[in-house]
């Protein structure tokens, strides 16, 4: 009999719909990280991807039978799914204030839990590159969605064009001007603040 | 290169991805002749760093397993559709069997309602014109009138049996001491098998009667006669079965005179 390991992902659906829980398993040990990362990536909440990732995955038991290895793979489908599930639930949670602060505290206590020190890097140089991560987390999750989910699925995940367009449902040239646009709100996002204020300052003395 | 050529290339230089050799010389020689686009890209860069570290450490974020609920969910969606496809079977068995009893069920009532309703043709009083022919298949009958209905559907009867009907001979006249046993309509509405396995003669008339008496209807009345009866109107008997009785059916009139008779056996 194959490992799971050895498996396609096409064979260890179809081993799951049969009703083989070892598939789902392998299954979900194969594809759940980049699921339950994109989620994390696009809400900040790593409770609300873990919900996400199970949905995902329940989805994938409801209706695996609907997938088409013809129109994508399975971790396109997957991501889709998940897409999906993420941008309903940001939207559900839009109309709700947190009582516990930022969204984005879980993201920063597993950045404190994980950080990776270097060696031959001072504490000093460990704690401005935790800022910086944390900086760039939070532009990442200011963004508007169409932007965000391109960045966390080109850069953050590190997917070919090719890829995210198929995820998003959009064309390859989509997804080149999105991210272009997306980077640059970035780049304005974690310019400095004093930097800001002079830009604003010199284009105030220009328009005088 | 100009600022604009360079703008849509500077993603691709700064994330490090496949760029055609020659668009990447003019790009950076751009870069070393524009300032503006030199802080642009050392800014597309700076964000480029920043995005892998923040991927670098979500990678070491751990996954969460698989809850139980998944594997729950899978075992229930194999389970409904196993038992939605027996259970389709054998819905459809289940209603073919109930198609197949109502038929049946419907069949048989059919049936014994005709069967129920069979014998009270022989008492209803249908016009007399229909009676006239019943008598007719006994021309040596004394009695020339026209008899009852339920005496005519009672012949009519003796006729569809008439080829069972054993080779008796009849006598004239003779009158015998009746014992009313029942009617036999009642009798026959109540065992159709007897009334399909019973012969009979034909009906002797008994005196004379005339003929406005048998239209005024008349009942016909199973007995139980001696055996001897048989010679009275000119039957053969067994001797052997001498102590024995037989039966026959008695057609009184409406003044309560009996007309005729015929034996049964």
């Amino acid at each position: 009999m194959t490992p799971q390991t050895e498996r396609s992902d096409g064979e260890l659906l179809r081993s799951m719909l049969a009703g083989d829980e070892e598939a789902l398993a392998a299954l979900f040990q194969r594809r759940a990280g980049e699921i339950f990362r994109f989620a994390l990536q696009m809400c900040g909440s790593r409770a609300l991807a873990d919900d996400v990732t199970q949905e995902v995955f329940m989805v994938l038991i409801r209706e695996g039978h609907t997938f088409d290895a013809g129109r994508g793979s399975v971790s396109a489908f997957l991501m889709g799914v998940a897409r999906n599930h993420v941008l309903r639930r940001l939207r559900r949670e839009r109309f709700y204030v947190s009582l516990d602060g930022d969204s984005t505290d879980d993201t920063e206590a597993m950045s404190s839990r994980t950080g990776i020190s270097r060696t031959g890097e001072t504490p000093l140089d460990d704690l401005s590159r935790s800022e910086t991560i944390q900086s760039v987390r939070r532009s990442v999750l200011a963004l508007p969605e169409r932007y965000r989910e391109v960045i966390v699925l080109c850069e953050l995940q590190e997917m070919s064009y090719v890829e995210a367009a198929e995820i998003l449902g959009c064309a390859v040239g989509t997804v080149r001007s999105r991210l272009h646009r997306a980077r640059a709100l970035l780049i304005e996002k974690l310019r400095p603040a004093s930097e800001e204020e002079a830009v604003e300052v010199k284009s105030a003395r220009c328009f005088a | 290169m100009n600022c604009g050529d360079f703008e849509s290339n500077v993603n691709d230089l700064a994330r490090e991805r496949l760029l055609e050799a020659s668009v990447r010389a003019r790009a950076l020689a751009h870069r070393d002749e524009c300032a503006a686009c030199a802080r642009r890209l050392a800014e597309e860069s700076e964000l480029s760093c920043g995005l892998r570290a923040l991927v670098n450490q979500t990678k070491t974020v751990a996954v969460p397993a698989p809850r139980n609920e998944l594997f729950v969910a899978l075992r229930k969606r194999q389970t409904p559709i196993n038992a939605t496809a027996a259970g389709s079977w054998r819905h459809w068995a289940t209603s073919g069997a109930a198609l197949a009893a109502m038929v049946l069920l419907v069949i048989g009532v059919v049936v014994m309602r005709s069967r129920a309703t069979a014998p009270q043709l022989v008492h209803p009083d249908p016009p007399n014109a229909r009676t006239e022919k019943s008598i007719a298949p006994t021309p040596q009958a004394v009695v020339d009138s026209k008899p009852t209905p339920a005496l005519s559907d009672s012949l009519a009867a003796n006729h569809r049996m008439r080829g069972q009907r054993r080779n008796l001979k009849r006598t004239s006249t003779g009158t015998v001491a009746t014992q009313p046993v029942k009617d036999l309509a009642a009798e026959t509405a109540t065992n159709d098998t007897n009334l399909a396995t019973e012969i009979t003669t034909e009906f002797m008339p008994i005196g004379y009667a005339p003929e406005t008496s048998m239209q005024d209807g008349g009942q016909l009345v199973r007995v139980e006669l001696p055996r001897s009866a048989l010679l009275a109107f000119g039957l053969p008997m067994n001797v052997n079965r001498y102590d024995e009785r037989v039966k026959a059916d008695v057609f009184f009139g409406a003044d309560g005179m009996a007309r005729a008779i015929r034996f049964v056996q």
